[in-house]
């Protein structure tokens, strides 16, 4: 059990029933609950209807993820796909819109008994060829074109003691809605986290403007974004950003960070083995079970059905069941073992992916040196630090800029002391791995955030 | 004009390839014409025309099919309308896959639209012929209240995606997610070169 329920960032869906042999998808939450909610209902049926049901649904999903329901049992998903165990989940199937813009709002507010922590297990059926003790989801229509509220249909339900708790905390590598809608008078921290955000988004999608000055004042570029990506996310087109926003920019920059480390790490990993060495089974560890795991992490962000893996290096139960997925999905015999055809097929998948998609080499941060950068030190690494030290004062000016000289004085440790004040690390002003990294990646933020693509609007008016 | 309310589908496709010969001719005239005149005013000359400018692809409209109407029903029982739109990307809605062919068909493989994504990985919205809402709004129903249409979406160095029974409601916009998943190499291996940068130090 967990302690206090949140939302997860994705969520493994098994496509079948528990003991039987399918493959497992990892998706983002918001992304399956669309997915389930279309594949559940009727999307002409009444407003309070659709809410009653989508708060269903969602409480469900977190209900399984709460209670580790199959985890704990030792399955490697999160929940099924069979509507016999669980919801009905189909593979890439259509969203509706209306249901769309609903799910983005609610997908982080679930229901509970009074009284009691946890998801509440919302059994639900579909009323006419099915009957159950939870809700019917005909029954739903009939009770919202009687005027019932969603909150008073899931109380006639669920009993009249449940809660419907809001807001829940959203497991994302970004930070939380601030509780009221950012628009043209807001300024502050949360605008430029925004800016920041919606920066980085749009290097991927080019026709999101730039903001050219990301200074926490939400002016006419920072609408102008807003709004372009409120029109391309298929949310309400307004230029103001409300809590479904908010999280939809969440979830995006979240996957964009996600492929961007990964291009990242790949460029620093040396001698990439593309010829076969040696055979590679669970309980190995060494430099080619870490190559192996790169190539199956950039596999698994393109193919959804081969599960993703962590880069350590060891081979364990992870990385088994990431090569059996590949291994059944083209067409191999899934032995969850290494061997040269195996290696070749992964070899193979990531060179057409490559080759898609050439990874940026340019502005690429290198990795933390490994000894730690102290008042005295005088190399290469503490001109780096100063350097980007002095970028990010461009846009926290609490954060000092320093002279590039490459020694560690005084100066560079108030830097890194007031770095580590704001991003809530030990104030000792030393640079470990810990430090390093998020000056790193603050400054990658930025300074990506800031280069525009051919034919990309820069964000002002040429005249 | 009462030729455009003709729901025959063959009617719809003959029409469709006599306005794509038309353009065709049109465009092939236009450039026999240009060239003409090139000859006259600028004899001494002697530019070779590689073939793509000598024979340039038609410029062809994206193509909807025009609405279907059954009028002769009464209007409870007539078809209404629902949207239609894709929205393609590969690495799980990160990287929008721009200029890749949507093509919509219904359940009778009849060819309904053309579309073409923007860089964004985004079509535009199709109207598409949907059953009566009615239909929808009870259970004791033996039809189904929703259309299956059917959609095809290429684009070179990616694995075609097909996306079979689509449903369109009434008065509702579907959008199709479509991931995109780059082919492996087809021949062995190839030396794949990250151009180191001279490290700025």
């Amino acid at each position: 059990m967990l302690s206090i329920p949140f939302i997860p960032d994705q969520i493994t869906v098994h496509l079948g029933r528990p003991d039987e042999y399918a493959e497992n998808v990892t998706i983002d939450f918001p992304s399956y609950i669309k997915n389930l909610a279309s594949s559940e209902i009727y999307p002409t049926w009444p407003e309070s209807s659709l809410r009653a049901n989508i708060y269903a649904i969602v409480t469900y999903a977190l209900n399984r993820i709460y209670t580790e329901w199959y985890r704990s049992r030792g399955y490697s998903f999160d929940i099924t796909s069979s509507t016999a165990f669980d919801q009905k989940f189909i593979l890439e199937r259509d969203i509706y819109e209306n249901i769309s813009v609903i799910v983005d709002e609610l997908f982080n507010d679930y229901v509970r008994k009074q009284g009691q922590i946890q998801p509440y297990f919302t059994a639900f059926c579909n009323g006419t060829t099915t009957t159950c003790d939870g809700l019917s989801q005909w029954g739903t229509v009939d009770l919202a074109n009687e005027g019932y509220t969603p909150y008073q249909i899931l109380q006639y339900y669920y009993g009249n003691d449940i809660d419907i708790v809001k807001d829940a905390e959203v497991q994302v590598n970004a930070p939380s809605y601030p509780g009221y809608v950012l628009g043209e008078s807001s300024s502050g921290t949360d605008v430029k986290t925004l800016q920041i955000e919606l920066n980085r988004i749009s290097t991927a999608y080019p026709l999101i403007p730039k903001i050219p000055e990301v200074n926490g004042i939400f002016d006419s570029a920072t609408a102008a974004a807003v709004q372009k990506f409120n029109e391309i996310f298929n949310l309400p087109p307004t230029s103001t950003v409300n809590e479904a926003t908010w999280y939809k920019i969440a979830y995006i920059f979240t996957s964009v960070k996600r492929l961007a480390e990964l291009n990242s790490e790949g460029i620093t990993i040396d001698d990439l083995p593309k010829q076969f060495e040696n055979e590679l089974k669970i309980g190995d560890q060494n430099q080619n079970v870490r190559s192996l795991q790169y190539y199956l992490s950039v596999i698994s962000a393109y193919y959804i059905r081969v599960s993703p893996v962590s880069i350590t290096g060891y081979f364990g139960e992870q990385t088994e069941n990431s090569v059996k997925s590949f291994q059944t999905l083209f067409g191999l015999p899934s032995t969850g073992i290494v061997d040269e055809q195996t290696w070749n097929e992964i070899y193979r998948a990531y060179a057409g992916i490559v080759e898609s998609e050439p990874f940026e080499t340019e502005d690429v941060v290198p990795l933390y040196p490994g000894t730690i950068l102290r008042e005295g030190a005088n190399n290469e690494y503490v001109k780096l630090l100063q350097e980007y030290l002095t970028f990010i004062n461009k846009t926290y000016s609490d954060i000092p800029a320093v002279n590039n000289t490459g020694y560690f004085g005084p100066l560079t440790k108030a830097a890194v002391i007031a770095f580590q004040k704001r991003s809530g690390l030990a104030q000792n002003g030393y640079v470990g791995a810990a430090t390093w990294n998020a000056i790193a990646e603050l400054y990658s933020d930025l300074k990506f955030g800031a280069q525009k693509q051919q034919f990309q609007f820069p964000g002002y008016t040429i005249k | 004009m009462d030729k455009n309310l003709s729901n025959d589908p063959r009617d719809i496709v003959r029409k469709y390839n006599e306005e794509m010969l038309r353009l065709y001719r049109e465009n092939k005239q236009k450039d026999i014409s240009q060239t003409e005149t090139k000859e006259t005013t600028e004899p001494e000359k002697n530019e070779e025309m590689s073939i793509e400018d000598k024979y340039p692809e038609p410029v062809l409209p994206s193509y909807i099919a025009p609405a279907v109407s059954s009028s002769s029903l009464p209007v409870s029982m007539q078809d209404s309308k629902g949207w239609l739109s894709a929205k393609v990307a590969a690495a799980d809605n990160t990287i929008p896959v721009n200029d890749a062919l949507v093509l919509i068909t219904d359940s009778q493989k009849n060819l309904k639209a053309i579309l073409t994504t923007n860089e964004d990985g985004i079509t535009r919205t199709v109207a598409l012929a949907a059953p009566p809402k009615a239909l929808s709004e009870s259970p004791e129903t033996q039809t189904k209240p929703f259309y299956n249409y059917n959609m095809n979406v290429y684009k070179q160095g990616y694995y075609e995606v097909e996306n079979i029974d689509i449903s369109v409601f009434p008065d509702t916009v579907s959008i199709q997610p479509v991931n995109m998943v780059p082919l492996p190499f087809a021949e062995g291996y190839r030396t794949i070169t990250f151009d180191q940068p001279e490290p700025e130090v």
